[in-house]
């Protein structure tokens, strides 16, 4: 349970910095994948990288909460001819995606060696 | 077993992810959409701060830039280096990728961030030569105005400082995430490539081009009716007062005569226009330069004039500009105030990436800017040794041309790398069919060298900064390219008009013999020499006018000096005169003018060619007798029209189909069979002309009367296919509409349709093409002015003066700011910002504070 939390706290600190930083969504999943992992087990972990996107997205939020924001959202969704909730959503999804999936596998394997 | 090879496919999984974003549009969706630096940070840029404080370490001293109600900021810096320094980062930090993207369609540099489509734009480009011209003016300058110099470099430090800020905070404008890329440092040559730029759209390079391909084709009687050397209707209302007379100095030949002479002819060009085998060669090389620089615009133009206290009901000086220039989103213009503690206070029109006011105010003098139309360049026919095509004939012997290679990346593809050729005159444009080369004078350089150098910029310094008429004139002694109408008015109540640029003087010798001097001209010409430029005319005999007797002058774009003039310009582009006839009658019209006379002048619709023909054109149609229905109706509605362009109204619709229709009676079938397969049309002034003057000429084959009846039933049967049967739904609005296309062409950053006023050739001059079959593709209107600007020059500094501007469009580049496009209602309206100059700028509402790191 102290991995966990350990593990949690590490991606929920990590995850948005990195993607802060570096300004490259893909960097902060594989962060936050890599250091859910510290979960140890597989379950564990995977509920430490949503966590970890979950902050991620949140945090980014915050900055998006600021009305022109939403507005710039809107104006890349007809430009791009797709629902603006596509813009919001694609971000998550993948972000869980990439980052539950490669928590789960490496902490899986490292359980088992 | 089982748990390992669930890890090993879930660590396949999230790499198979992980390659599908970085190699599929996924990945670049997932970037823009990333809430930290994707585009949702560039709703950051652009915006007017309520209070923001930076420190910049290549300021001496703070700066202050505050901004009012509608955006302009002003600013206040110790002295101009700071100021200059604050206007390049206030440029950048509101229109940053307009200006990069500017930057690069002058620099031919556009296929780098656009891809293969934008490739011919820059081949065009790097063939012309403007960075090359440019980066040769902007050491010269450093040379022999380092002051000035150091202006253009902490101008483009301050863009540089807001480039860093922006990509630090990874708030770049939204169109640099959008194409995925970052733009590079800002230098003295950016600013002085867009100056280049401007200079080269305003050439008119077209016509001559156009009326070579006519003159190989048509017989010259015809060319002389259709295409005369001096536009019909011009004499009476030129920019200068008077016969043309300068310094005491008259032309010593019979101008009329001049006017007369075919001037295609081998004795004036060195070529044979009338050789079947040459013609054919001379077409194919036409078309393939036509292929190259694409369309003439329509629409390019300009209205100025100016009051003086005699003729203005508040007793003082009042002027007017508009530059009818492309109407897109970012507006080409920004405003803004600069107040230094070395004596620099100047208001206006800024170009962004250029740091300087090009129209404005100080507080001594107002100015205002058209172009002169007249002709600034020469192409050449090159005679290119059979053996070896580098090698051209000059003089009497074989020259070598020189060879720039230029290299063009192109995204998404190999680069391009081009061989450009120059000759004496200047780049090759095409080797098809013929060598063609030319000579532009912002390439010539000032010194007719060829070393591309000019010296607009320090000019245009020099004016923001004149306190009179004196330091006006001897400031525009630097102006080179683009030639200009320079409008001018003054708190001591002069007005005046100059012509400043490089003239290119060419000495001919006409058929009877005698010797004389021409400006330009109409066509192609002999490049083996003989045909060359000798000089420019000299300042002193530029035409110009200073306080006339009849209290007003005036400039849009029509013919600049009366027949006498001492040099015959012969490369006259000039506007034909309708938009000058309409101001000489406005100004005319009473003893004194307000301000707001002024502000009705610039957003007046009356069509002067209407006014002058359609009198005789509704008799005749009236006296054929057997018009149908429909035309009858359309004839009673133009018989009541006030000839203004009203988009509520259907006459206007009326007309201009009616007019576009006999256009097409007149010359498609008579150039087509003819062999031009170009809509080469003359200029409305010539149909005035047949109008008014050849009723029974060949040209109405069937006879006047039937031309006019069998033209309106054209126009009436294409209004109804396009408008529908409803005549009094066939509104001109409808018809004459405005787009303001954002400059990458994307719709949601574009704004429009609007129905607006206007029309071609009027004082509100907004185009649409004299053309039926055009409405097929719903012609919008692209061109038009790009800013009003109205001074009125009372009292003794500025806090009396009073200003009134307007641009459709707004002062960020931010599509999602509220300043984007909050002037477009007032533009279309006819309202305008108007500053009271009261000291302290109105209503504040935001600060930007430069400190000084040092």
């Amino acid at each position: 349970m102290g991995r966990l939390i350990q593990a949690i706290i590490l991606a929920i600190i990590a995850a948005p910095a990195s993607g802060y930083f570096t300004g490259e969504p893909l960097v902060a999943f594989l962060v936050s994948g890599l250091v859910a992992s510290v979960a140890m087990q597989p379950k564990h972990s995977v509920i430490a990288a949503a966590s970890g996107i979950a902050s991620w997205y949140v945090a980014g939020f915050i900055l998006l909460s600021e009305g022109s924001g939403r507005k710039v959202i809107k104006l890349l969704s007809e430009i791009a001819g797709i629902p603006d909730v596509a813009l919001y959503i694609i971000p998550l999804l993948l972000g869980l995606l990439v980052s539950m999936l490669l928590a789960y596998s490496i902490s899986s394997l490292v359980v088992k060696r | 077993m089982k748990g390992g090879v669930k890890s090993y496919i879930a660590l396949l999984a999230s790499l198979i992810i992980i390659v599908l974003i970085m190699m599929t549009p996924i990945g670049f969706l997932l970037e823009l959409s990333d809430p930290y630096k994707g585009v949702v940070r560039s709703a950051e840029a652009g915006i007017i701060p309520s209070e923001l404080e930076l420190k910049a370490d290549e300021l001496s001293s703070d700066v202050v830039i505050r901004f009012d109600n509608v955006g302009v900021p002003h600013i206040e810096a110790s002295n101009e280096r700071d100021a200059f320094f604050a206007v390049g980062f206030i440029h950048a930090w509101f229109r940053l990728w307009q200006m990069d993207i500017q930057r690069r369609l002058a620099s031919g540099m556009l296929a780098e961030v656009i891809g293969e489509d934008a490739l011919k734009n820059d081949v065009y480009m790097r063939i012309i030569g403007l960075r090359r011209s440019a980066e040769a003016t902007s050491e010269w300058i450093k040379a022999n105005y380092p002051y000035v110099y150091s202006l253009l470099e902490a101008y483009s430090n301050g863009v540089n400082y807001a480039i860093n800020l922006m990509n630090k905070n990874g708030n770049l404008p939204l169109m640099f995430k959008l194409l995925g890329y970052k733009p590079e440092p800002w230098t003295p040559v950016d600013s002085l490539v867009w100056a280049k730029y401007m200079a080269w759209t305003l050439t008119n390079f077209w016509y001559p081009l156009h009326l070579s391909l006519l003159a190989s084709k048509l017989d010259y009687e015809d060319m002389k009716i259709l295409y005369p050397v001096h536009p019909y209707y011009a004499d009476n209302v030129t920019v200068i007062p008077g016969d043309g007379e300068i310094n005491g100095k008259r032309i010593n030949l019979d101008p009329y005569m001049l006017r007369n002479l075919n001037w295609f002819e081998e004795w004036a060009t060195g070529l044979d226009f009338k050789d079947p085998e040459f013609a054919k060669k001379l077409e194919d090389a036409v078309m393939s330069i036509l292929e190259l620089v694409g369309e003439r615009p329509k629409g390019i133009g300009s209205n100025n004039w100016a009051v003086a206290p005699s003729r203005s009901l508040s007793g003082y000086a009042m002027m007017a500009d508009d530059p009818h220039l492309p109407l897109n989103l970012p507006s080409l213009w920004y405003m803004l105030h600069i107040r230094t503690n070395d004596g620099l206070e100047v208001y206006g029109a800024t170009l962004p990436g250029i740091p300087f006011v090009i129209i404005g105010y100080n507080r001594y003098i107002s100015w205002g800017l058209t172009n002169t139309q007249i002709g600034v360049m020469d192409f050449y026919v090159e005679k290119v040794n059979p053996e070896n095509p580098l090698l051209y004939y000059y003089e009497g012997r074989w020259l070598e041309m020189k060879q720039v290679e230029e290299t063009i990346k192109v995204k998404g593809g190999d680069d391009v790398v081009l061989k450009v050729n120059l000759t004496i005159h200047g780049p090759v444009l095409t080797t098809k069919g013929l060598t063609i080369s030319f000579k532009w004078t912002g390439n010539a350089g000032f010194m007719n060298d060829n070393s591309g150098v000019t010296r607009e910029a320090v000019a245009i310094y020099l004016v923001n900064k004149a306190r009179n008429l004196d330091e006006f004139l001897d400031a525009l002694r630097l102006w080179d390219v683009p030639s200009q109408n320079f409008m001018y008015a003054d708190v001591e109540g002069h007005i005046a008009v100059i012509e400043p640029g490089l003239f290119p003087l060419r000495k001919v010798t006409i058929p009877s013999g005698e010797e004389m001097l021409v400006v330009s001209s109409r066509s192609l010409l002999n490049g083996t020499g003989g045909y060359e430029w000798i000089g420019y005319i000299p300042f002193e005999d530029l035409p110009a006018s200073i306080d006339p007797p009849r209290g007003f002058l005036a400039a849009p774009n029509q013919m600049s000096v009366g027949p006498y003039y001492p040099y015959f310009i012969l490369g006259a582009w000039w506007d034909p005169g309708s938009r000058a006839h309409r101001i000489f009658m406005l100004l005319s019209s009473k003893d004194k003018h307000s301000i707001d006379d002024m502000k009705m002048y610039q957003y007046d619709a009356f069509d002067w060619y209407a006014y002058s023909v359609l009198k005789v054109m509704l008799n005749a149609a009236e006296s054929y007798g057997s018009l149908s229905g429909k035309a009858s109706r359309a004839l009673e509605l133009l018989k009541d029209w006030d000839y203004v362009m009203d988009k509520d109204e259907v006459a206007p619709t009326i007309w201009w189909a009616w007019f576009s229709a006999l256009q097409d009676y007149l010359y498609k079938d008579y150039l087509k069979s003819h062999g031009i397969n170009v809509k080469l049309y003359p200029t409305p002034d010539a149909t005035t002309w047949l109008i008014l003057n050849m009723r029974d000429s060949k040209w109405f084959k069937e006879g006047f009367e039937v031309a006019m009846a069998k033209t309106l039933e054209e126009a009436v049967s294409a209004l109804e296919e396009y408008l529908g049967q409803n005549m009094n739904e066939w509104k001109w609005g409808r018809l004459h509409v405005l787009l303001l296309n954002h400059l990458s062409g994307l719709d949601p950053l574009s704004r429009g349709l609007y129905q607006i006023d206007g029309g071609d050739d009027v004082l509100l001059n907004t185009p649409i093409p004299w053309d039926l079959e055009a409405l097929k593709e719903k012609p919008t209107i692209a061109h038009g002015p790009s800013l009003r600007f109205l001074t009125l020059m009372y009292g003794q500094g500025l806090d009396e003066c009073r200003v009134g501007w307007i641009y459709p469009g707004g002062q960020s580049g931010n599509p999602v700011s509220s300043y984007y496009d909050n002037l477009i209602d007032d533009w279309i309206n006819g309202s305008y910002i108007k500053w009271d100059c009261a000291g302290e700028a109105p209503s504040l509402i935001g600060s930007i504070i430069l400190k000084a790191g040092g």
